[in-house]
């Protein structure tokens, strides 16, 4: 019944989990977390971890109810045929959102950082054609590569912040606490709903080879990414301060662009850039083969690699006319995607979860009359 | 103008002479042709300027009152 | 209900019979009548020989020796052989001598007629191989392999006798991997030397030679070589497999077989590895890996492949220099990408290249008339040109090709303002790091990915090189050799195995083979033979003075002696 899909081992899980929600996530979070939060939103950043790390349970949790089934089929199984299939595909025309507003961001910041001249629709459909292929080429195979190029990401990352570091200043952190409460909330909203992207695992859990014990790669992904986005937000707001922090469009690469090794390494902002092509790629990937696959399973397909092509063409027409500007991009991400995302992503799984508990409970009735 | 549709339908031809031959059950060829088609209408709306439906906007209506109720300031 | 609706959209294969049957039909114009092959031999001489003559018709290399003997001369045989194949002196000393010489002195031995056949078999070759053979078939094989086949009148069996011996290199220093330390034989061109030269390193009843015949014309021998206990028995089956699905007419090298028996043929990249060092098809053969061995050609095709080996030389394990693997990574991938950094760098992203630098580049581009991807474009493919006219002429030549582009189209062209001189310097960098790749095949498909990768920079910039790049390892991760991930160890990431890639371990420390060839046995040799001084004698040295040293060492001899 499921479509064959390969086998990715759990720590392939892990990296390919922690690389889909950190790629966006430390590029585009921090301006709009301190645009909220100011110099506080390192709290954000703890209460987001939390958060981040109950809704990675709770979706682990709800794979593992069926640990042989993935989400098209036990939703069917729990909603019914008609309201099942609804939630999928509301499940995968979300991700093809965020894949959308993942391929112009992407655009955006190439655009503006390095190759000016370049029509974005081109940029666009650049990255698009890669992904299609990663996509096509199946998971397995994105999710070795994403095991060379995970690790690389976070070495570069982390030796761009070493370079950085002497300049940091971390008296800007200070005041502490001084911004409204809600304020500081709404930041760890806007870093939750990048969380809740992790929840494509649902659809991977049966892909896993060992999914009783994909519970444990959890902690592992909250603690990466918490370390990750601390070090990111820390850093930045230690190095620029919050104001002037909140007021750039990509913090964490105005950072690369400042660091300098001797008097040979200089502006490796474009190096920076080529990796997080490749990383952010894969996070387009996952994102799209998940979307794909569950489109294939809903309209019962026997392989999802015939939608990968068309689904092409309508990611890159979304990705060019969902947003009218870069301010509308930033506008939505720090307005609304926040509650779409938790409302979906985080809303399916409770109502899955839920829904499962109930037939559970009926089930055992059943059992013991 | 002209060589952009074109573009765009040649490959939408590729796309369909690379996967159909595969496609071996009704359904499948059902799908695949009802995906392809949006594409091709969405993309060939995108060149021709024509105005398409933004989803965006849609979630933005949607979610508008819960932003408005619950986002601080 | 929907099948019937729809008619299926994959077309029916298009009457394989039918090919098949014509395939047969051509084959038979090439080769004698199968029927009669199966029929075993008449016992009259004679139309066996005609038999055979009217097979060879008027072939040059066709030989015919009819003779009788015996003390009355009353036995007729006939001895037929291809000339060239066999050897002279075997023909005469083993058969011609015994039984014109043997046969005349008549001393204690009476030659009768009654039973001609033993008589030959136990008395007279003295050969010591020798088959007997009925079948017409089995016997024409023989005889194009290089047996001599000796009929005799009156018995329906033949005699086919190993005097193979045809003119064949000798085991000399392979020309395309040469070593400064290891051994410095290669293979040759003849079978049966290179699984010599395989078996005399490995002194195992367990290395299995199997051997298989590919090709309707050219009949050409095939050998899988493995060690059995070693290797894992599904990848043996599945090359064995792959091999007997071949129906081809002609197998000339094992590049033949290579494109034959490859998991995916859209891909640059060597899916098989191929040596002609024997010492690395037994390194191979012991890590649990299948070697293809094909007649006539000094290269061995070894699977499973992965990438990574393609960095390996068998060198590396014999001279303890364990830099050069992780200089070779570096290698890789400034072919790869050395002159599309360089153009995106000069053309989109100036700011990155440090002051004083930028300077100069841009002083030597003053007068260049292309933007750098044409001018890179121009020299790397010159470049190739020049290699590859290198490689193919005589040596003597292609020292003057060298000169000449050493000379005229580096300096002129600097000269002549048509490139820059960073350019050459690029160029020149990217050709010496391509020479550091030690399997030819790789190091080809690697060169020749430079072009797209430069064309992306050209356009793109950086953003190209690495979309490029993305797209590569992308592929990279998708390919298999034989069930094998192209990419194994790196990704799937073992950790432990990349002691054997990123660097080479010592010996000691390389107790298992790779996990990736699924070999039944995967420990290698027992752990912990790291060498240590002796604690005695490190303890001494630490303590006392050097005199003293000498003093107790006197006494112990003294000791010793007493």
């Amino acid at each position: 019944m499921a479509i064959e899909q390969g086998k990715i081992s759990n720590w392939q899980a892990l990296l390919l989990v922690s690389n889909s929600i950190l790629a966006s996530m430390v590029l585009i979070t921090p301006a709009l977390l301190t645009k909220e939060a100011g110099q506080d939103a390192w709290l954000s950043v703890l209460i987001a971890g939390l958060l981040g790390y109950l809704i990675g349970l709770f979706v682990v949790s709800l794979g593992l109810r069926f640990p042989e089934k993935n989400l098209v089929e036990y939703s069917i199984d729990l909603l019914g045929p008609w309201f099942g299939r609804a939630v999928c595909i509301i499940f995968a025309l979300f991700f093809l959102h965020v894949n959308a507003y993942l391929v112009r961001a992407f655009s955006v910041l190439l655009i503006t950082e390095t190759i000016p001249d370049t029509p974005f629709s081109v940029l666009n459909i650049l990255l698009v054609i890669l992904v299609a292929y990663g996509v096509y080429l199946g998971l397995e195979v994105f999710s070795r590569v994403n095991e060379i190029i995970f690790p690389l990401f976070m070495l570069a990352g982390l030796i761009i912040f070493a370079l950085a570091a002497p300049e940091m200043d971390f008296e800007q952190l200070k005041p502490y606490l001084t911004h409204s409460f809600s304020g500081i909330l709404w930041g760890s909203l806007i870093l939750a709903s990048f969380y809740a992207e992790g929840s494509f695992l649902l659809m991977l859990i049966p892909s896993l080879r060992n999914p009783k014990d994909a519970r444990r790669i959890v902690l592992p992904v909250s603690l990466i990414l918490l370390a990750v986005i601390s070090i990111d937000v820390v850093g930045l707001i230690s190095l620029f301060g919050a104001q002037e922090t909140s007021r750039m469009l990509f913090p964490t690469f105005e950072l690369a662009k400042t660091v300098s090794l001797g008097a040979f390494v200089e502006r490796i902002e474009s190096l920076v850039v080529g990796l997080w092509v490749s990383s952010v790629s894969l996070k387009i990937m996952a994102f799209y083969y998940v979307s794909v696959l569950i489109l294939a399973e809903v309209f019962k397909l026997k392989d999802y690699r015939p939608l990968v092509l068309p689904y092409a063409f309508i990611l890159v027409v979304l990705s060019v006319i969902g947003w009218e500007d870069t301010n509308h991009v930033r506008f939505y991400l720090s307005r609304y995607y926040p509650l779409v995302a938790v409302t979906v992503m985080t809303g399916t799984t409770l109502f899955l979860y839920i829904a499962s508990s109930f037939r559970r409970n009926d089930k055992k009735g059943g059992e013991t009359q | 103008m002209f060589l952009k549709v074109l573009l765009v339908l040649l490959l939408g031809a590729g796309v369909a002479y690379y996967e159909v031959p595969k496609l071996q059950q009704k359904r499948e060829l059902m799908v695949f042709s009802c995906f392809l088609l949006i594409g091709l209408i969405m993309a060939l709306a995108l060149v021709l300027n024509i105005p398409l439906p933004n989803p965006t906007n849609a979630i933005e209506f949607i979610f508008g009152p819960l932003v408005r109720l619950l986002y601080p300031g | 209900m929907s099948g019937q609706f729809m008619r299926p959209l994959k077309k029916p294969k298009k009457s394989a019979e039918i090919r098949k049957q014509r395939i047969n039909a051509r084959l038979e114009q090439i080769q004698p009548d199968t029927e009669l092959l199966k029929q075993p031999i008449s016992p009259v001489l004679d139309h066996n020989v005609e038999l055979f003559k009217k097979m060879f018709a008027e072939t040059s290399d066709f030989v015919v020796r009819q003779f009788h003997f015996g003390s009355n001369r009353e036995i007729r045989v006939a001895l037929i052989f291809i000339d060239g194949l066999v050897d002279r002196t075997s023909i005469s000393e083993s058969i011609f001598t015994p039984f014109m010489m043997k046969t005349l002195e008549n001393g204690e031995q009476e030659i009768v007629p009654q039973n001609p056949y033993d008589l030959i078999l136990n008395w007279l070759v003295t050969f010591y191989s020798v088959k007997e053979e009925v079948e017409i078939g089995k016997l024409l094989d023989l005889l194009l392999a290089g047996f001599a086949i000796l009929f005799i009148d009156g018995a329906a069996k033949a005699l086919a006798i190993e005097v193979k011996g045809w003119a064949m290199r000798s085991v000399e220093e392979p020309k395309a991997e040469s070593f400064v330390r290891g051994p410095r034989e290669g293979f040759t061109e003849t079978l049966r030397v290179n699984t010599a030269l395989i078996r005399r390193r490995i002194r195992t009843p367990k290395l299995r030679f199997d051997m298989l015949q590919i090709g309707s014309v050219t009949k050409t021998d095939v050998c899988v070589a493995y060690i059995d206990g070693l290797v894992n028995p599904a990848t043996v089956k599945e090359v064995k497999q792959r091999l007997e699905r071949i129906d081809t007419d002609s197998i000339l090298e094992s590049g033949y077989l290579e494109d034959f028996i490859r998991d995916n043929y859209r891909t640059p990249f060597a899916l098989l590895d191929r040596t002609e060092r024997p010492d690395k098809v037994a390194g191979c053969l012991v890590e649990g890996r299948v070697a293809i061995m094909v007649d006539n050609t000094p290269f061995v095709l070894i699977v499973p492949a992965v990438f990574s080996g393609f960095l390996q030389s068998p060198e590396d394990y014999y001279e303890a220099h364990d830099y050069i693997r992780p200089l070779r990574w570096v290698a890789l991938f400034l072919t790869l990408t050395l002159p599309s950094f360089y153009v995106a760098l000069t053309t989109f992203h100036q700011e990155m290249i440090p002051g004083s630098l930028a300077l100069s580049m841009a002083v030597g581009r003053a007068g260049v008339p292309f933007p750098a991807v044409v001018e890179a474009l121009l020299m790397e493919i010159t470049f190739d040109l020049l290699r590859e006219a290198g490689t193919r002429m005589p040596r003597s030549v292609g020292q003057a090709v060298g000169v000449v582009g050493a000379l005229v189209l580096g300096q002129a062209a600097v000269a002549a303002g048509i490139v820059s001189p960073f350019m050459v310097i690029i160029v020149a960098l990217t050709a010496i790091a391509s020479f550091l790749i030690p399997n030819y095949s790789a190091s080809i498909a690697i060169r020749y990915l430079r072009y797209p990768i430069l064309l992306l920079a050209g356009s793109f910039g950086l953003l190209g090189v690495f979309w490029g790049l993305m797209l590569l390892l992308l592929h990279l991760a998708s390919l298999r050799s034989f069930g094998v991930p192209y990419l194994y160890p790196i990704s799937p990431a073992v950790p432990g195995e990349w002691q054997d890639v990123f660097y080479r371990a010592p010996w000691w420390a390389m107790d298992r083979r790779p996990r990736l060839f699924r070999s039944p046995n995967i420990i290698r040799q027992a752990p912990g033979q790291r060498p240590e001084p002796p604690e005695n004698q490190s303890q001494a040295q630490r303590n006392s003075g050097a005199q003293e040293q000498d003093k107790q060492q006197h006494d112990q001899t003294g000791k010793g002696q007493g």
